[in-house]
C-alpha cells in the first residue's frame, strides 16, 4: 500500500513539474539566451586569406582583422536600438581618436601645410595602450606599420591607398623607377637605387617625433585621414617587436626589397603574420580553423574597460538554409544574407529585422563598351547590323541613353529589392554627402523617349536593320542576373528585330570578356574601399579605372577629356566647397555622357537575434559584426 | 534471345519500368501540346512569371507551381524529359561508340596497343569521374553540350573494359581461327564473327547507364555548371529549390513542391532504366540459369 | 602473386603521370586571362595593376610543360602550392579535409555493407516472391534517386519540420568548444572517432547527430548494387553441392544460409570494392556540398569551379593513389579468399 502511494505521489509530482515547466515555456516571449556570453555571427562570406593586416584586400579577412586591430583614428558610430536606427549618430566624414590622443585638424594646428605645398599630419599617440601580448604601444610601432605596407605592396594588394598619398605613387616599384632609377622595369633597379627610395621617399613619409607620428603628403590628399581610420586594415597598428620577432620585415632600408610583394602576390601562407595576430583591440585571436570558423576571446587589459562579450565566433555557413537554420534556434545571433532571401528573414520570430540602413557603394551599374572587337567575339553576333552589332554600336551616345531609359527602375526596386531600392545618380553614391548632387535627376524608365533615341541613332540604321548582342553576368549573382533579364525584355518589346541573349558565365569567363574589352555590356557593381567620393569617381570616370578602363577608346578619350579635370579638381583641394562643385560638375556630365549608369541601389539590410543588445553602425563595417566592443547579450 | 526478351515482358518490375519508359517517350514526344512553348525559337526557355524569386504553390495559371525566379514547375518538367532522353541517349551512345572501338583495337590487336590502351584505361578510371567532369565543363565553358561533352570524355572506360573482356572471349572460340585460316581479312573478322558476337553486353549496360547519366547530368547542373539558367532541365530545377527547403515558421513544408516535383521526374525517370536493367541483368546472369531456389 | 602485385606497382608512376596530364591539359585550354581568375577574386582586386603585369608574374602564358615541371620540382621540395580556393596551402588544406571525409566515408560504409548483404540475404532468400521484388524495389529507388535529390529531402524534413533532431554542421557549438580546449586531445581530427579515444560520450552523441542525415545519404542511394551481387552470389551458391548435402543433412534453412552459404556468397561482393570507393568518393562530392561539410569533396567542387590547379592535382593524386591501392588490395583479398584465382 504504502509502496504504490509512494508512486502515486512521484508521479503527481513529476506531471505537476512538467506542466510548470510548459506552462513556464508558454508564458516567456523572451526566449531563453543561447551562450549568453558568446556571440556567433554565421558568415555568409568566402574563407579569409590571411590575418597579416598589409596582404588583406577583401572583406572576410579584413572583418577578422578589425576585430582585434586598431587604427589612429575611426569614424563616429551610430547605435542599432531596439526599435529604429540612430542614423544620426554614424558619420564617414567625421573622426574620433582611437589609439592617437586627438584627431588632427587645422584648427587644432595638427594639420599643416609647409611653404613647399606639403601636408603634414601630426598624431599624437596614446601612451597607456597595451598589445594583445603585452607590449607597449609606442609611436614606433606607427611609423613601422605604415612604412611596412608600402614596402610590401604586394600585387592586387591595398597598398595603393597608403603609397599614393604619401609618395604620390600608387607602387612602390613604380616609385623606385619613376624617381630614382634609369631602369624601365623593377626587375632593373640596382640595389643602391632601392635603398636610396626607401631613404628617400618612404622612410621620411612617415616619421616620429617625441610622442607623436608625422605623415608628410607631397600633396594634400583630401581622403587621406578616411584611409586611415579603424576598418582598414592596410592602416592597423602593429606591434613592431613582435612582428621583427616573428619574422616580418626588420624594418631596415636594406632589407625592404627581400619583404616585398612575398610569393609574387600569391601566397598569402608566405606571411610570417599569416595565422598570428597582436594588436590592440578589444578581442584577441583564440582559433582560426581556416575556411570554417575563427574564435576570438575578450582581451583582458584592454585599455578602455574590457569588452562585455566574452567570446565572438565567425562561422562560416554556405548554404543559406542552414545559416537560417542556426539564427532560428538561437545557434547563431546573427547572419549574411543576400537580398533575395529577404522574405524568407521577415517572418522569423525573435529576429530584429534592419532594413533601411544607409549604404556607401554602386552596385549595381550598367557599363556599355565601345569600340568592341568583332572578331572571334561570340557577343556581338555577326559583328553587323540585323543578327550582330557593330564595333561602334554604343559608340553613339543615343543608344547608351536609350537603354538607360528603358530599364523598369521601379520593378526592379519592387520585384527584385522588395522595395528597399532607390532611384539615384552615378557616379558618387547617394550617401556620400555632401558630395551627391541631389539637384539631378537620376534616369528613369521612359520608354517613349528610348524608342525616339533608337530611332535617330546611327542615322537610323539600328532601327531599320536591328541587331542582336549578348549580355553576361557571372553566375550566382541574382540582381545582375535579373537586371540583365529586364533589359533584354524592355529592349525586345521596342522592336521584334532587336533581340538580347543573357548568358551567365564563371567569373573567369566573366574576367577575361571584362579585361579584353569583349562585353558589349556587362553589370557590376563596387563597393567602397574608403568613403570618399574620388573612390567613386576614379573607378568609374577615370582613363585609368578600374571599369572605365575596359570600356573601350571612345569611353577612355571621354574620360580624359570630360571627366578627368574635374576628378583631379575634387582630389586637388581639401575645400569641401570646392570639391562639392567639381563632384557636382562631374555628375551633370557622367549623366549626360551616360558611359554607364546605376541601377537603383539597395539598402542594407542585417538580422539579429532580439537578445543582442547595443549593435553598433557605421556603414563602413561590413559586416557590422566586424566591431562588437559595444555589444552585449541581454533583455532590457 | 527471344526467350530471355519474353521474359523481361512477364517480369513484373521489368514491366513497370518499360510503362514508365514509354510514358516518358510520350510525354516527350507530346511536349509542345502539353506545355505550349512560350518562345517557339527556344521551347527549352522556360517562361516565368515575374521577376520575383519567391516560389508561388500550385494554383491557377501554374498546375505545379513556380520555382525560384517564377520559373513554371510544369513546363520545366515536361521539357525537361526531352533534355533528359537527349543528354542520355548522346552520352551513353557516344561514350559506348568510343569505348567499343577503344575496347575492340585493343582486343583484337593485343600486345602493346592493348596494354598501352588499357594503361590509358585505367588513367581516366583513376581520375574522380564528377570533379573531372566538373572541371572540364568549367573550362570549355557552361552549358549543357560541354557537361555532355565532359560526360563522354570521362564515360568511356566501362564500354571498352567489357568489349574487351568480350571480345577476347570470343576470340578463343573456335569459329574466328577457322575464318583466320581461311584468311578473312582484320576487318571482316571483326564486323563478322567477333563483334556480332560480343556487342551484345554492351548494348545493356549502355540501357543501365542511361539513368546514371542524367543523374551524373543533372549533378552538374546542380552544382552550377550545366544547363544555362532557365533552360529546362530537371537538375537545375533542383537546385533551384535548394534555397526555399526551409518554408516559413508555421508551414515548414510551404514550398515543398519546388524539391518534390522535379525530384519525381527526374527519380521516375532513373527508376524506369534501372527496373528494366535490373530485370535485364538478372535474365542475362549465367548464375541464374536453371532452376530457382 | 607477387609478380604481379609488383607489377601492379610499377604502373603506379604511369597512372599518376596520366592523371597531371589530364588535368594540366584540360587547365590549357583556358586563356591567360581565365587562368588569371584563381587569383582575381573581385573586380577590385584589379584596381592597381595592368592584367598583363599579373598574367607575367603568375607564369600564367607559360607553355604546359613548363608548368607542369615547376609543379613537379615543387612537389619534389613538399610544396604542393597554394590552394586558392581553400585559403590556405594545399597540403594543409588536405590535412584538414582528409578526416572529415573519412568520417563520413567510415559511417557510411558500415551501413552500406552491412545494409547491402542483409538486403542481399533477404531477397535472395526469397526469390522471385513479393519480399524478393519488395527489397529490390526499396533498393533500385535508392539508386535512381540522385544524392541531391534525397539530401535535400532529408533537409526539408529534419530542418523545416523536425528541428533540432539533426542539427547541420559537423559539431554544435558546446561540443565545438570541448573539442577545441586543452583537455581534449585530438587523434585523428575525426570527432566521433577522438570522442570516443577521449572517453567523452556528450561529444560523441553530439558527432554522431550530426553525421547521421549525411550517412544515410550516402547509404541509401548506393544499397542496390551490392544487394544485386550479393544476392546473384548468394542463389548461385545455395544450388552448390555442399549447400546441398548441408540441407540434406537436415539443418534449417536458416541455419544453412548463415553458416554455409553466406561467407561463400560473399566472395564475389569483395570484388567491387574498387568500383565502390570510386562511388564514395562522386557521393563526398554531392553531400559534402548540400550539408556545408568541409570535406575533401566540398574542395574539390570548389577548386573546379576556379581552376584552382594545385588544388585539383593534389586531389585527383590522392584519388588515383587511393583506387590503384584499393584495386590492388581487393584483388589480393580475393586470391586469398578464392583459391581457384591465380594472377599470372
Amino acid at each position: 500500500m504504502n509502496y504504490s502511494w509512494k508512486r502515486g505521489l512521484i508521479l503527481a509530482l513529476s506531471i505537476s513539474l512538467i506542466l510548470s515547466l510548459f506552462v513556464a515555456g508558454l508564458a516567456q516571449d523572451e526566449p531563453e539566451i543561447k551562450n549568453p556570453d558568446t556571440f556567433v555571427a554565421a558568415t555568409i562570406g568566402g574563407s579569409a586569406s590571411t590575418l597579416d593586416p598589409a596582404y588583406i584586400y577583401d572583406t572576410t579577412s579584413s572583418a577578422i582583422v578589425t576585430q582585434m586591430y586598431e587604427n589612429l583614428v575611426r569614424f563616429p558610430m551610430g547605435k542599432a536600438d531596439a526599435d529604429e536606427l540612430d542614423k544620426e549618430g554614424y558619420s564617414l566624414g567625421e573622426f574620433k581618436p582611437m589609439l592617437a590622443t586627438k584627431v588632427p585638424t587645422r584648427e587644432n594646428g595638427l594639420i599643416r601645410t609647409t611653404d613647399d605645398g606639403k601636408a603634414i599630419y601630426e598624431f599624437p599617440i596614446k601612451t597607456w595602450v597595451t598589445f594583445h601580448n603585452g607590449n607597449n604601444l609606442s609611436p614606433e610601432d606607427v611609423e613601422y606599420t605604415f612604412e611596412r605596407v608600402m614596402i610590401y605592396d604586394r600585387t592586387g594588394g591595398p597598398a595603393w591607398m597608403v603609397l599614393q598619398p604619401l609618395t604620390g605613387y600608387k607602387s612602390v616599384e613604380t616609385l623606385v623607377v619613376e624617381e630614382v632609377s634609369e631602369a624601365d622595369k623593377f626587375s632593373e633597379t640596382t640595389e643602391e637605387e632601392r635603398i636610396k627610395a626607401f631613404n628617400e621617399y618612404i622612410d621620411p613619409a612617415v616619421e616620429v617625433d617625441g610622442g607623436s607620428v608625422i605623415f608628410t603628403l607631397p600633396e594634400p590628399y583630401p581622403p587621406f585621414m578616411s584611409i586611415l581610420a579603424h576598418g582598414a586594415n592596410w592602416s592597423a597598428i602593429l606591434d613592431k617587436q613582435w612582428a621583427i620577432e616573428e619574422g616580418a620585415w626588420p624594418g631596415t632600408a636594406e632589407t625592404w626589397v627581400d619583404y616585398h610583394d612575398p610569393g609574387g602576390g600569391q601566397a598569402p601562407s608566405e606571411s610570417p603574420l599569416y595565422d598570428k595576430a597582436n594588436g590592440t583591440g578589444p578581442f584577441e585571436l583564440e582559433n582560426w580553423d581556416k575556411g570554417n570558423e575563427v574564435v576570438f576571446t575578450r582581451y583582458e587589459d584592454y585599455w578602455r574597460a574590457p569588452a562585455k562579450l566574452e567570446r565572438v565566433v565567425y562561422q562560416r555557413v554556405k548554404e543559406f538554409s542552414t545559416r537560417k537554420l542556426k539564427l532560428k534556434n538561437g545557434a547563431a545571433d546573427t547572419m549574411g544574407f543576400s537580398l533575395q532571401f529577404l522574405p524568407q528573414v521577415e517572418e522569423m520570430k525573435n529576429v530584429k529585422l534592419y532594413k533601411t540602413l544607409p549604404t556607401v557603394a554602386m552596385n549595381p551599374a550598367v557599363f556599355f563598351t565601345t569600340d568592341i572587337p568583332t572578331e572571334n567575339n561570340d557577343l556581338v553576333g555577326s559583328g553587323t547590323w540585323g543578327d550582330g552589332i557593330p564595333s561602334n554600336f554604343f559608340n553613339d551616345v543615343k543608344v547608351r541613353k536609350a537603354f538607360a531609359q528603358v530599364f523598369p527602375y521601379q520593378s526592379f526596386i519592387d520585384e527584385i529589392q522588395y522595395g528597399l531600392g532607390y532611384y539615384t545618380n552615378a557616379p558618387i553614391p547617394k550617401n556620400m554627402q555632401p558630395f551627391y548632387n541631389q539637384e539631378l535627376e537620376p534616369y528613369k524608365q521612359n520608354m517613349d523617349k528610348a524608342k525616339q533615341l533608337l530611332k535617330e541613332a546611327h542615322g537610323g540604321t539600328l532601327w531599320e536593320k536591328g541587331f542582336q548582342l549578348t549580355i553576361l553576368y557571372n553566375s550566382g549573382n541574382n540582381q545582375r542576373k535579373t537586371a540583365g533579364q529586364m533589359i533584354e525584355a524592355m529592349i525586345e518589346q521596342l522592336n521584334p528585330k532587336f533581340e538580347i541573349k543573357v548568358r551567365a558565365v564563371e567569373w573567369s569567363t566573366f574576367l577575361e570578356k571584362l579585361t579584353t574589352g569583349r562585353m558589349p555590356l556587362f553589370i557590376i557593381g563596387w563597393a567602397a574601399d574608403f568613403p570618399d567620393p574620388h573612390n567613386f569617381a576614379k573607378p568609374f570616370a577615370g582613363p585609368k579605372g578600374t571599369f572605365s578602363g575596359f570600356q573601350g577608346k571612345s569611353i577612355i578619350e571621354l574620360c580624359k577629356k570630360e571627366f578627368d579635370p574635374l576628378i583631379q579638381k575634387g582630389l586637388g583641394t581639401t575645400n569641401t566647397e570646392k570639391r562639392q562643385e567639381a563632384y557636382y560638375e562631374l555628375q551633370k556630365r557622367f549623366k549626360e555622357l551616360v558611359p554607364s549608369f546605376p541601377l537603383p541601389q539597395q539598402l542594407g539590410v542585417r538580422a539579429i537575434r532580439t537578445w543582442v543588445q547595443d549593435a553598433p553602425f557605421n556603414p563602413m563595417y561590413e559586416p557590422w559584426y566586424s566591431w562588437l566592443y559595444p555589444v552585449y547579450k541581454g533583455y532590457e | 534471345m527471344k526467350k530471355k526478351i519474353i521474359k523481361l515482358f512477364k517480369n513484373p518490375l521489368s514491366l513497370i519500368g518499360l510503362v514508365l519508359v514509354l510514358s516518358f517517350i510520350g510525354i516527350g514526344i507530346s511536349a509542345p501540346w502539353l506545355a505550349p512553348p512560350k518562345y517557339p525559337s527556344e521551347p527549352y526557355r522556360i517562361p516565368r512569371d515575374g521577376w520575383s524569386s519567391i516560389p508561388k504553390a500550385p494554383g491557377q495559371g501554374h498546375v505545379f507551381g513556380t520555382t525560384e525566379g517564377q520559373y513554371d514547375i510544369f513546363y520545366g518538367v515536361i521539357w525537361g524529359t526531352r533534355t533528359a532522353f537527349r543528354v542520355s541517349l548522346l552520352v551513353v551512345g557516344l561514350s559506348s561508340v568510343i569505348g567499343v572501338f577503344i575496347g575492340t583495337l585493343a582486343a583484337f590487336y593485343g600486345g602493346a596497343i592493348d596494354e598501352v590502351l588499357m594503361r590509358i584505361v585505367d588513367v581516366f578510371y583513376s581520375i574522380p569521374y564528377l570533379v573531372a567532369a566538373m572541371v572540364l565543363t568549367a573550362v570549355l565553358g557552361r552549358g549543357l553540350n560541354n557537361a555532355m561533352i565532359a560526360l563522354i570524355a570521362f564515360g568511356w572506360m566501362a564500354y571498352a573494359r567489357l568489349i574487351r573482356g568480350n571480345i577476347l572471349s570470343v576470340k578463343e572460340e573456335e569459329y574466328v581461327s577457322a575464318a583466320d585460316a581461311v584468311g578473312a581479312g582484320d576487318f571482316r573478322i571483326l564486323s563478322r564473327h567477333i563483334l556480332p558476337n560480343s556487342i551484345f553486353p554492351v548494348l545493356i549496360q549502355a540501357s543501365m547507364n542511361m539513368g546514371t547519366i542524367v543523374i551524373a547530368a543533372a549533378t552538374l547542373s546542380f552544382l552550377g555548371v550545366g544547363a544555362p539558367t532557365g533552360y529546362a532541365d530537371w537538375g537545375q530545377m533542383i537546385s533551384f529549390a535548394r534555397n526555399w527547403i526551409l518554408g516559413t515558421s508555421g508551414s515548414p513544408f510551404q514550398y515543398w513542391y519546388t524539391v518534390v516535383i522535379p525530384g519525381i521526374a527526374i527519380t521516375f525517370f532513373c527508376l524506369s532504366w534501372n527496373l528494366i536493367g535490373d530485370a535485364f541483368r538478372d535474365i542475362m546472369d549465367p548464375k541464374m540459369q536453371g532452376g530457382g531456389v | 602473386m607477387l609478380a604481379y602485385i609488383s607489377r601492379r606497382f610499377l604502373i603506379i608512376p604511369f597512372v599518376l603521370m596520366g592523371i597531371l596530364l589530364i588535368i594540366f591539359g584540360m587547365l590549357q585550354l583556358l586563356s591567360p586571362q581565365q587562368k588569371l581568375a584563381t587569383f582575381i577574386r573581385s573586380p577590385s582586386e584589379l584596381k592597381n595593376t595592368e592584367v598583363e603585369v599579373l598574367v607575367e608574374k603568375y607564369g600564367l602564358n607559360d607553355p604546359v610543360w613548363v608548368r607542369l615541371g615547376r609543379w613537379l620540382n615543387d612537389v619534389i621540395h613538399f610544396n604542393f602550392g597554394y590552394s586558392e580556393s581553400a585559403s590556405m596551402p594545399a597540403a594543409e588544406a588536405f590535412l584538414q579535409y582528409f578526416p572529415v571525409s573519412m568520417e563520413l566515408a567510415l559511417w557510411s560504409a558500415l551501413p552500406i555493407i552491412l545494409g547491402g548483404i542483409w538486403l542481399g540475404t533477404v531477397s535472395a532468400v526469397n526469390h522471385n516472391n513479393v519480399i524478393d521484388h519488395l527489397t529490390r524495389v526499396f533498393a533500385i529507388v535508392g539508386w535512381s534517386l540522385p544524392s541531391f535529390v534525397a539530401g535535400l529531402l532529408l533537409l526539408m524534413l529534419f530542418y523545416g519540420g523536425l528541428v533540432n533532431w539533426f542539427p547541420p554542421g559537423r559539431l554544435g557549438l558546446d561540443a565545438s568548444s570541448i573539442v577545441q580546449s586543452q583537455s581534449f586531445t585530438r587523434f585523428t581530427n575525426m570527432n566521433t572517432i577522438d570522442a570516443i579515444l577521449n572517453w567523452n560520450w556528450f561529444v560523441f552523441w553530439d558527432a554522431v547527430k550530426h553525421i547521421i542525415l549525411p550517412a544515410i545519404v550516402m547509404s541509401y542511394v548506393r544499397w542496390a548494387m551490392l544487394l544485386r551481387i550479393m544476392r546473384s552470389s548468394l542463389l548461385e551458391t545455395l544450388r552448390k553441392d555442399f549447400v546441398t548435402t548441408a540441407r540434406s543433412k537436415g539443418l534449417e534453412e536458416s541455419k544453412v544460409i548463415k553458416k554455409h552459404a553466406r561467407r561463400n556468397a560473399l566472395i564475389p561482393v569483395v570484388t567491387i570494392g574498387g568500383i565502390y570507393l570510386a562511388f564514395l568518393i562522386n557521393g563526398l562530392v554531392v553531400t559534402e556540398t548540400i550539408f556545408n561539410w568541409n570535406g575533401l569533396g566540398r574542395w574539390a567542387v570548389r577548386a573546379a569551379q576556379q581552376y584552382d590547379t594545385s588544388s585539383l592535382l593534389l586531389f585527383a593524386l590522392f584519388n588515383g593513389v587511393l583506387l590503384v591501392f584499393a584495386n590492388l588490395s581487393v584483388d589480393i583479398l580475393y586470391a586469398y579468399l578464392d583459391p581457384r584465382v591465380t594472377y599470372d
